[in-house]
C-alpha cells in the first residue's frame, strides 16, 4: 500500500477535486490518499465524489485554515 | 478585424474570423478542431444567458452521472469553459477566480469524455483537452481583432504564468522580444 499526499492547497472548488481524480488514477486500490485542502467545500464535494467511485474517505481533519482528507482507493469504476 | 465579414452563412462567417484569428496569432488548427469551433461558436452565438452557469456546480453534477447523462454534461462544461475562458475572460475576475480556474475544469472535462466515449470520439475529445490553451488564445485573439486588449496585463501575466498561453505572453512583451521576468526576491 502506498501513501501519496496531494496539495491542493487555495484552489477553489472544483479544483481539489479534479486534482484528486487525476491523483487517484494513477493509484491501485487500497493505496492511501491525502488531500491538503483550504477551500472549505471540499468537506463536501470530495466525500461525495468518493462515494460514487467507490472510494472511502478513511478521514477528514481541519487544522488552523487547511483540511486534511484521507482518501483509501477503490477498485477502478 | 480590418474589413467587414459578409459570407453567405453563419457558418462560413464564423469560419472566416477563425481563419484571421488563427493567422493574427500565428497558431493552426487542424479541420476536425477548427470545425468544433465553428459549431460551437453557432450552438452559443444565440444564447448569452450561457453566462450565468455555475461550472463548478455543473462540473460536480456530471461527477454523479453515469453514461449518455454524464457525457453530455461534461461536454457541455468543457464547451462552456472553452467559451468562458476564450470569449469572457473578465467573468472570471467577476466570479473571484482566475481564467485559468475555467482552463483546468475545461480541460479536465475534455479528458474525462475522452475516457468514457468510444474510440474516434475519444480522439477529438482528446484533442480539445490537449488544444485547449491554443484554442482559448485563438478565441482571446478573435476577440481583439477589434483592437482593444481583452486581458490586464496582470490577468496576461497569470494566465500566461498558468496555462503557458503564448498569446499572453505575446500581449505582455508588447510585440517586442521582452520576456516578462517573475520572481519578488530576486535583486537586479
Amino acid at each position: 500500500m502506498n501513501t501519496a499526499t496531494i496539495d491542493a492547497r487555495h484552489l477553489l472548488c472544483p479544483l481539489p477535486v479534479i486534482r484528486t481524480q487525476d491523483a487517484v488514477a494513477d493509484c491501485r486500490p487500497g493505496d492511501h490518499l491525502q488531500v491538503v485542502c483550504t477551500d472549505p467545500g471540499v468537506v463536501h464535494d470530495i466525500p461525495a465524489w468518493c462515494r460514487v467511485h467507490g472510494h472511502e474517505v478513511y478521514a477528514i481533519e481541519r487544522s488552523d485554515n487547511e483540511i486534511m482528507i484521507g482518501i483509501q482507493v477503490g477498485e477502478a469504476d | 478585424m480590418s474589413q467587414l465579414i459578409l459570407e453567405p452563412t453563419s457558418q462560413a462567417q464564423w469560419q472566416t474570423l477563425i481563419h484571421e484569428a488563427q493567422a493574427a496569432c500565428d497558431r493552426n488548427l487542424d479541420e476536425t478542431l477548427e470545425s468544433y469551433l465553428v459549431f460551437l461558436l453557432m450552438r452559443f452565438a444565440d444564447r448569452p444567458e450561457c453566462t450565468a452557469r455555475i461550472m463548478a456546480e455543473d462540473y460536480l453534477q456530471s461527477q454523479q452521472l453515469q453514461g449518455a447523462h454524464r457525457e453530455e454534461c461534461l461536454r457541455d462544461v468543457g464547451d462552456h469553459c472553452l467559451l468562458f475562458s476564450g470569449l469572457f475572460p473578465r467573468l472570471a475576475e467577476r466570479r473571484l477566480v482566475r481564467v485559468s480556474y475555467f482552463v483546468n475544469i475545461g480541460r479536465s472535462s475534455y479528458r474525462q469524455l475522452s475516457d468514457v466515449v468510444g474510440r474516434q470520439r475519444a480522439a477529438l475529445y482528446g484533442q480539445l483537452s490537449e488544444a485547449f490553451i491554443v484554442l482559448m488564445d485563438i478565441l482571446h485573439t478573435m476577440r481583439e481583432l477589434g483592437g482593444q486588449s481583452l486581458l490586464t496585463p496582470i490577468q496576461a501575466m497569470e494566465l500566461w504564468q498558468e496555462t503557458g498561453s503564448r498569446r499572453c505572453l505575446q500581449q505582455l512583451g508588447g510585440g517586442r522580444n521582452a520576456l516578462p521576468v517573475s520572481g519578488s526576491d530576486e535583486t537586479h
